[in-house]
Formats: structure tokens, C-alpha cells, sequence
């Protein structure tokens, strides 16, 4: 019994959880990837995808042990309330401060590349109110929205890509697996780090539909996450050479200024902003309901919704207060690995060796109660 | 649970109990609750009364029997009964018969059962014994008639008013399809749903609403095909209400919406009988409302009104994807002219720019103004033409669109451009066949146009996102409004943006959840018989006598 | 300066007026002291670095609570 009513679908699922992954990594990890790997950077793709299988099998024990709890639901009845509720305040904090660098993220985007002028303050508050409004309708709600709007970004931004295929040159792939180890390794946990922004999942979990599709989910969200990430990074090396590409901030958004249909078709590439905008939206949306509710479970409220306008105002005053300016955005990307790695990777663990001590400790009981469950469910 | 037991009403609830015991009937209980009284002159009195000698009803006394001992009262409203009728079947028998037969002559101790059972010929007649249920009848067009003596009355339908014949719809114009359309009485329009669908399974369930209008309302369905949970909520939907009156569905519409707040229609309405038969067989529920053409078809989602019922008719593969594109120009296209000439005159190919640059000389306001200038123009104009008398409507359509756009260009307020924009935006706006849905549209137009003006294109992609997330979070009775698309049922797309032949569509939509999917058999494609038919035996000859045949084989295929 | 503070502080309101009564009608007190806390400290915050007062940069203390782990990754810095 949970405070979220509604239920999603696994496309749903599966799609909020990939566009939560993949909205902020578009717009800079091609960049910083090929500083660290050039054109070796599709190796780390493999691995920190390898990786994101493994973690996401976490995850989906997790959620399939506790099938109608959230995460801060059962790690108050694992830990006890009150450490519990620690670790539920954690977990919204992390969010919390994560959606506001994702949001200045994304105003700083919109800031430097559509309108020079505006004050950051302002793209701030538009995307905090736009996605307070999707919070406050429900999980449900922008879980359909986002189920028209991702693929449709997808399918634009593939389109993108394969519009721009006549024009690279797959000679800058040539000397392979030049990079050192330890340079892969950085730009492997670059990426690991965004995967494991889908712990998010563990939030909405028992809002799902058919609970026992976990592992499907975690799946298809690895699949289509490497398709798209390969398919983005391959494409702005190909175009540009890996050197160019460390030069880019945004090369993504370059490679569809490169585009050009039947020469008149020109100057499409302010739908990759939309389609940024989109994207980023919905994930700041995912977040910030994660937050919100991860709080109200943790405090023992009935509703989540109250939170959500006053969040809204701390959200995007955390967007303005975390950054002093654009270099720290670039270094935060050196803290994210060991940010989330050790906040979100820690808490997803600790939950998953507790658990496994209690069921060995209390063996067939807890056996005997995941049946019972499944049966209910 | 126990802080609710320590306070056991809401102030809200409090509001209610006091609203509650001011709301009264108009008539006071006690009137209506009384029984028929023997006494002929005290009923034809309260009758009066009741109706304070209002113009419009008629009391007519009279004597009859063999020796005229018997003393009758007919009262009924003028207007409301067909005359005719009455004088034939209900007055005629008894003026002019004294007796039934040998054995049974009129006596004041039996005359009330001689006249309900031998005299009265008409089909449908009604005994009352209470005055409120009599006096709703009389008002519903029935005619009271006392006789002398008898706590009962009878009330003979002999409803019969000045009615608008059946004409072609006004609303919902189309090229190929029946052409009737609903009229302004209830019967009228539910035998026209009957001749369409020859089921006794189809229900016409009514209700009446409204303290003072008393209107009927039918819920209509098919039994076996709708989903039962919805009649039950849409009838209790209409029980809930409690207001003075329905003068339109539109009332009623406003009542059993399930968002109250929301510029999006939630239930389709239409003038067309074989529309309401359409959606009664998917298993929908269809509202009818006396007093009105318009019906209301539940439950409903946006695609719909992105039908017309001519698709179904005339196959066109194109229209539905010109009317998804129509949704998208009318919504955006101004707001993107304003975005691309404010902030991002990058982003206009050269040539266009410079045009548009020079078109733009000498305008004064910039272009959000501009643009709002124009489309409150075109709105003024539109709403104008649907208040004004046809004929200077027309007129006023041409006026507004050549001479307005074609002054205010040439005296420099606005650009050529712009014309265009809303010239086109017009245009596509009518391609939506559901008028409020169109008209809802075209209202969103404006709250995008402005973000546009103050945040360029980021404005116009977070417009559209809220506006996508309100849809999402509609629902008309229950079924998501965005239903097929999303939550995604990618089967039903094929009714969505295009229309897939007859033969494809086997299952009914599975919003509504009909307890018979089923539509129709599968695998009925047509297709070219393998021997053409009366050729069979030929078959063998064919080769030989290619030439010869070519001529009879054209004639016969 | 001053239109952004009147901004801030009627949005707060605005909010407030929004939510409170729905919670009191509810019955919800938990709720509304939750409600409140976090509306006061939004509220707080917001004015805070309207007015430029010195909110200390909460990511400045993440870099030097993980620079530690951060160097395992990047020796060279």
C-alpha cells in the first residue's frame, strides 16, 4: 500500500527509465568520452553497458522481492523506522540535488545554443514549473506522456544520425583500442554513473503493472540504451574525428547542423532542441517525483502532491545556487562516478546484503511469504 | 479513522445539509402528495390553481349518460395535444354513446370502468391517483380527465405539438451519408436509432431532470454489447444531478464531465442518428436529451474527434493524416512565425528571411503583437459570422477576409506574412470535424502564441508538453483521454491516423471494454474469385480461342 | 531585485493558499506541518539568494567530501 495509486505498463516503464538515462547523457558524454577514450569510446559503451546489465539485476531483485513496496517502503521495514527513514531522506536529498544540476544542466544548454540573452533564471523556472505540473498530475500521467514523446525523439534524433552517415569518414576509427586502461576505465564509470540514475525505478516499482517483468525491463532499457549511445557516439567520431569532438560541447547538436535535406531542407537542427527539451523534461519530472515521494514516504505522509510546489521552488533555487558557473558543470562530471556510485550504488547494495542475510537467516519463511506474494500479486 | 469519529462533519458537509433545507420543490409537497379527491369540482379547482389560470390550459366540463347524469372534466394544455386526436378518440365515444351495450348502460357508479375499458379508444392511456403524478403527466401532453365521483383519473396520451421535421444535420457537414438528423423531441430521434439497429437489445433507459423543466433524458445502450459498469456510471452520473434545469445536453454535459476544469470537450455530441447507432454497436453509451438535436456519446477520447462519420463511408486514406497535420498547424503555426522572426532568424532559410524581413519593414508592433492582432481579428470575425443572420454572415466572411487583411497590410499594421499565417491557420482549423474540439484548439492557439513571444521556441516545445500532459490526464468516464495512442494499444492505430478498410477492423475498441470483442468474422478480404464466375466450364477452351473470348470475357466481368 | 522578491514571496503565498486549505479540509495535520516546513525553507532559500546573501555552493562540499574517491579515477589531477 503505497501512496501512488497508478499503474504504468512495462513500455512505460521501460521507456521512463531509458529516457531518464539517456536526456542528460546525449548532450555531454559524447564530448567527454572522446577526451578520455577519442576514438575508442564505443569500447566503453560495452563495458559500462556490461555493467548496467549486472547493477540493473540488482535492482530488479530488489524490486521483485518487494513487488508492491517502494524503496524507501521496504528499507524502512528492513532497517527499522528510523534508519529507514535515513535512508528514504537520502535518497530524496540525492535526487533532489541531482535534478538540480540536471535542470541547470539543461537551461545552460538552452541558454548558450537558442537564446544568448535570457537570463538562466528564467529556462530555470520554466522547466521547474512545467515538470511540477507533470509531478503534480501522477506518475501515470507523464508516464503515457513520455511514452508518445520518447520514441518519437528517438526515431527524430536516429533519423538525425542516418541523415548524416553520407558525410563521415570512418577512417578516424583507425588505430583501435589505442587508449590505455585506465583511460577506458574513467570513461566507462563516466557512463556507469548514468546508468545508475536508474535506480529511479525502485521508486515506481510497484506502480507497475505485472511486477514479475522486471527483468525484461532491465533488458530492453540496456538494449535500447546501447543502441542509441553507440549509435550517437559512432556518429559525431565518424563526423567529426575524435580530436574535433573533445573540442564540441555539444557535438550532438552539431552533428544535426551538418544535415541538409534535398538542399533546401536546411537549419533543422532546432528539433534536436526540442527534442532535448522534451527529454530533459520528462526526466527532471522523474526525479523530481522520485524526490517528492521518496520524502513523503519517509516523514509518513498520505499524499506527495502537497510537496510539490514548495520542492519546486527549492529545485530551482538548487539549479541556481549549484553551479557557480560553466567549468564547474564540466568538473562535476569528474565527481558524478564516485557521487553516484557511492550514494545510489551504496544504498541499492546494502538493501540487496540485508536482504540476503534475512532470507538466509530466516530460509523457507521468507520463501514461503515471496510465494504468497506473487500469488496476490 | 478515529479523528473522524471526534468530528463527525466537514464544514463542507455542513454547507450542504443548510443548502439542502432551503432547496425546495417550486410546488409545496403537500399538493402534489394528495390523492385525486370523488369530488369533480374540487379537482377541476386545484387544477386552475395550480395553473393560475394560465392561458394556455384547457378545462372542459361536461355531462354525458343517457340521461347526462354523469358530470366529466378534460383538461389539458393547448399546444401540447393533438386536438384532433382527442376529439376523435377520447370526446366522439362519449358524446355520442350513451350505452356501451345492452348489459352495461352508463351509470355514475360504474361509469369510470366503462369509459377506461369500452369507451376510450385511444392506445395508450394511463390511470393516476395522485394529482403530482397527474399534473406531470398533463404537462408532459397527456389529458386529465376526471369524472365525477372517483378518486382515479385517466390520462389519455394524446401528445401531439408542432415539431421541425427531420433534416439534414446543420453542424456536421459531408458529401456521402444519410442525411437525417436528429430533431428537438426525444421519440422522434430514438425511433430514428431504432431503424438503424433492429435489436431488442437495444435500451432506451430515461430519466427525468431538472426540479422546474422536469426534462426527459434517454441513456441509450445495447444490451450484450456495452460494458455494463458504464451504463451504471454514466445513469449515476445523471441521478446525481440536481439542478432547475436542462435546456440543452450541453447541461447535462457540464454536469457528468469527469474533469471539471479543462477546455477539452470529454463527450461527443452530434446531430446524426446513424453516428449514435455507430458508437451504440461499438458498445458506447449515447445520452439523448428532449428539447434538443444534440446527443451526447460516451465514453469518448480525443481521436474521435479527429472522425468523421463520412470516413466510414467514403474510404480516403489521406484525410485523417491531413487533419493530425491541421491539429499541428492550427496549433503552432503562429506561434512558430513569431518564435522564428523574434529570436531565431537563423534558423529561416536566407531567401525566406529577407522576404520576410522586408515584408516586416514599417510594421510597428513586434511580432507577438502582431500576431495577436491578426488572430483576435480572425476570432472577432469567425464569431461574428456564426451570431449574424446568414445572409450578412456571408458578406461579413468575405469583408473581414479580403478587405480587413488586405487594408491592414497596405497601411503598413501588420505584414503580408502574417496574413498568411492566420489565412492558413483558419483554414486548417475547420479541418477538425468535432466543432468544440476545433474550438478548443484554437483557444490553446493563444497561450502558446504568447510563450512563443516571451521565451521564442522553448516556449512553443513547453507549451506543447503541458498541453500534452493535461490530455494525458484527462478521462472521459474512465478511459484515458489520449486513449490508443497512449496508453499505447498499437493495434487500434489503424483506426487512428488512417482508416483501414471494414474488412481489417474484426474487434471493437478495447477502451470500452464490451464484453463481445468481436466485430465481425475474420479473414473477409476480398478478393478476385480464382475462375471467373460463369466461366468454369470454359476453363478448357480458353487457351484456344484467346482472341475470340477477349470480347465476351469484358462483357461478362 | 525588489520584483523578484515580491515574486517569490507571493508565489509563496499563492502556494500556501493553494494547498492549505485542501489539507485542512482533509484533516491532514502531519501533512500541513510537513507542508509548511518545506514551503518556509523554499521560501527561505529563494530570498536568500535573491538578496545575494552567502549560501554556501552545496557542490563544493561534494567535491571535497568525494575528492578523495575522485582521485582514484583521476590521478593526474
Amino acid at each position: 500500500m503505497g501512496i501512488e495509486q497508478g499503474k504504468i505498463s512495462r513500455r512505460q516503464a521501460v521507456f521512463l527509465v531509458t529516457n531518464t538515462i539517456l536526456a542528460t547523457m546525449v548532450l555531454y558524454v559524447p564530448s567527454l568520452l572522446a577526451q578520455e577514450t577519442g576514438q575508442d569510446a564505443w569500447v566503453t559503451v560495452v563495458l559500462a553497458g556490461a555493467g548496467g546489465v549486472l547493477y540493473g539485476a540488482i535492482v530488479v531483485f530488489l524490486g521483485a522481492r518487494y513487488p508492491d513496496k517502494n524503496l524507501v517502503e521496504y528499507s524502512m521495514e528492513l532497517l527499522g523506522p528510523w534508519a529507514g527513514r535515513a535512508v528514504g531522506m537520502i535518497f530524496g536529498l540525492f535526487f533532489l540535488y541531482l535534478n538540480g544540476a540536471v535542470i541547470r544542466e539543461f537551461s545552460e544548454l538552452l541558454v548558450s545554443l537558442v537564446m544568448p540573452e535570457t537570463p538562466l533564471v528564467v529556462f530555470d523556472t520554466l522547466i521547474v514549473s512545467l515538470a511540477a505540473y507533470g509531478v503534480y498530475l501522477g506518475l501515470e500521467v507523464f508516464a503515457r506522456v513520455n511514452e508518445i514523446l520518447f520514441p518519437t525523439a528517438l526515431f527524430i534524433s536516429m533519423g538525425f544520425i542516418a541523415l548524416a552517415i553520407p558525410e563521415m569518414e570512418f577512417y578516424h576509427f583507425k588505430p583501435a583500442l589505442v587508449h590505455s586502461l585506465p583511460a577506458l576505465l574513467r570513461g566507462s564509470a563516466l557512463l556507469f554513473s548514468f546508468y545508475l540514475e536508474g535506480t529511479a525505478l525502485l521508486m515506481f516499482y510497484p506502480a507497475l503493472r505485472r511486477p514479475e517483468e522486471g527483468r525484461a525491463i532491465s533488458y530492453q532499457v540496456g538494449f535500447l540504451l546501447a543502441i542509441a549511445l553507440l549509435a550517437d557516439i559512432l556518429g559525431v567520431i565518424a563526423l567529426f574525428g575524435p580530436e574535433e569532438t573533445a573540442r564540441l560541447i555539444f557535438p550532438t547538436f552539431e552533428l544535426a547542423k551538418t544535415v541538409h535535406l534535398g538542399g533546401f531542407v536546411e537549419r533543422i537542427e532546432s528539433l534536436i532542441i526540442g527534442i532535448w527539451i522534451t527529454m530533459g523534461g520528462l526526466k527532471v519530472m522523474v526525479f523530481y517525483y522520485v524526490s517528492v515521494l521518496a520524502f513523503a514516504e519517509s516523514w509518513g505522509l498520505r499524499d506527495y502532491r502537497l510537496l510539490v510546489l514548495p520542492m519546486g521552488i527549492i529545485l530551482a533555487s538548487l539549479a541556481v545556487l549549484e553551479f557557480a558557473d560553466t567549468n564547474q558543470i564540466r568538473s562535476f562530471f569528474r565527481y558524478m562516478p564516485a557521487f553516484t556510485v557511492t550514494v545510489l550504488g551504496g544504498i541499492t547494495a546494502f538493501l540487496y546484503l540485508i536482504t540476503l542475510i534475512r532470507a538466509k537467516r530466516t530460509g523457507g519463511k521468507t520463501d514461503k511469504d515471496d510465494k504468497n506474494k506473487k500469488k496476490a500479486s | 479513522m478515529l479523528r473522524k469519529v471526534r468530528k463527525p462533519l466537514k464544514p463542507s458537509e455542513l454547507k450542504m445539509r443548510k443548502i439542502n433545507a432551503r432547496l425546495q420543490e417550486l410546488q409545496p409537497k403537500e399538493v402534489l402528495e394528495q390523492p385525486i379527491s370523488p369530488d369533480l369540482d374540487y379537482n377541476v379547482k386545484l387544477m386552475k390553481e395550480l395553473f393560475g389560470n394560465s392561458s394556455d390550459l384547457v378545462v372542459r366540463e361536461f355531462h354525458f349518460g343517457s340521461d347526462k347524469e354523469i358530470r366529466v372534466a378534460l383538461i389539458f394544455i393547448d399546444g401540447l395535444v393533438d386536438k384532433i386526436s382527442l376529439s376523435e378518440a377520447v370526446l366522439k365515444p362519449l358524446l355520442y354513446r350513451t350505452i356501451v351495450d345492452e348489459e352495461r348502460k352508463l351509470l355514475p357508479g360504474n361509469a369510470f370502468e366503462l369509459i377506461r375499458d369500452w369507451l376510450i379508444t385511444f392506445a395508450s392511456t394511463k390511470e393516476v391517483d395522485k394529482m403530482g403524478d397527474l399534473l406531470d403527466l398533463v404537462l408532459a401532453g397527456f389529458a386529465a380527465f376526471f369524472v365525477d365521483g372517483f378518486e382515479y383519473a385517466l390520462a389519455p396520451e394524446v401528445k401531439g405539438w408542432k415539431d421541425r421535421s427531420i433534416e439534414e444535420p446543420k453542424t456536421e457537414s459531408f458529401v456521402r451519408g444519410p442525411r437525417d438528423g436528429f430533431t428537438e423531441t426525444l421519440r422522434t430521434n430514438t425511433a430514428l436509432i431504432r431503424r438503424r439497429i433492429r435489436t431488442p437489445r437495444l435500451r432506451f433507459d430515461i430519466y427525468q431532470v431538472g426540479r422546474v423543466t422536469k426534462t426527459d433524458i434517454c441513456v441509450a445502450y445495447i444490451d450484450g454489447l456495452v460494458n455494463p459498469a458504464t451504463v451504471d456510471e454514466v445513469k449515476r452520473r445523471i441521478e446525481s444531478i440536481d439542478t432547475d434545469s436542462i435546456l440543452e445536453s450541453g447541461y447535462l454535459e457540464d454536469f457528468i464531465k469527469d474533469n471539471a476544469w479543462t477546455p477539452f470537450t470529454l463527450l461527443d455530441r452530434t446531430e446524426r442518428p446513424d453516428k449514435v447507432a455507430a458508437a451504440l454497436i461499438e458498445g458506447r453509451v449515447a445520452i439523448l436529451v428532449d428539447t434538443t438535436p444534440f446527443a451526447l456519446i460516451v465514453p469518448a477520447v480525443f481521436t474521435e474527434f479527429l472522425q468523421s462519420t463520412e470516413d466510414y463511408y467514403e474510404w480516403s486514406e489521406s484525410a485523417r493524416s491531413l487533419r493530425w497535420l491541421a491539429i499541428l498547424i492550427t496549433l503552432t503555426f503562429p506561434s512558430l512565425y513569431v518564435a522564428l522572426t523574434t529570436f531565431h532568424q537563423e534558423m529561416i532559410p536566407v531567401g525566406l528571411a529577407l522576404s520576410m524581413a522586408a515584408g516586416r519593414e514599417g510594421v510597428p508592433f513586434p511580432a507577438v503583437i502582431e500576431a495577436l492582432i491578426m488572430e483576435v481579428t480572425f476570432d472577432l470575425l469567425r464569431e461574428a459570422g456564426t451570431r449574424m443572420p446568414r445572409s450578412v454572415g456571408q458578406t461579413l466572411g468575405v469583408v473581414g477576409a479580403i478587405v480587413l487583411g488586405q487594408a491592414a497590410v497596405m497601411a503598413g499594421i501588420v505584414s503580408p506574412f502574417i496574413v498568411i499565417v492566420v489565412a492558413l491557420t483558419a483554414v486548417t482549423s475547420f479541418l477538425i470535424p468535432n466543432y468544440s474540439a476545433s474550438l478548443t484548439i484554437r483557444l490553446l492557439r493563444y497561450p502558446i502564441l504568447i510563450l512563443a513571444g516571451m521565451f521564442g521556441l522553448v516556449g512553443v516545445f513547453l507549451g506543447l508538453m503541458a498541453i500534452l500532459l493535461h490530455m494525458a490526464s484527462l478521462r472521459s468516464f474512465g478511459v484515458p483521454y489520449l486513449y490508443p495512442i497512449t496508453p499505447a494499444v498499437p493495434a487500434e492505430w489503424k483506426d487512428v491516423f488512417y482508416r483501414a478498410p471494414w474488412w481489417k477492423m474484426d474487434l471493437r475498441p478495447l477502451l470500452l471494454r464490451s464484453p463481445n470483442r468481436r466485430r465481425q468474422a475474420p479473414g473477409q478480404r476480398p478478393e478476385p474469385p480464382p475462375v471467373r464466375p460463369g466461366r468454369e466450364t470454359e476453363a478448357v477452351i480458353e487457351d484456344g480461342c484467346q482472341k475470340n473470348c477477349a470480347g465476351g470475357n469484358r462483357g461478362s466481368g | 531585485m525588489f520584483w523578484n522578491l515580491l515574486l517569490v514571496i507571493l508565489l509563496g503565498v499563492g502556494i500556501a493558499l493553494y494547498e492549505v486549505p485542501k489539507l485542512l479540509n482533509r484533516q491532514m495535520r502531519r501533512e500541513l506541518i510537513a507542508f509548511s516546513g518545506v514551503l518556509l525553507l523554499a521560501v527561505a532559500l529563494a530570498v536568500a539568494l535573491i538578496l545575494r546573501l552567502p549560501v554556501p555552493n552545496p557542490t563544493r562540499g561534494l567535491e571535497i567530501l568525494l575528492g578523495p574517491l575522485t582521485r582514484l579515477l583521476y590521478p593526474a589531477s
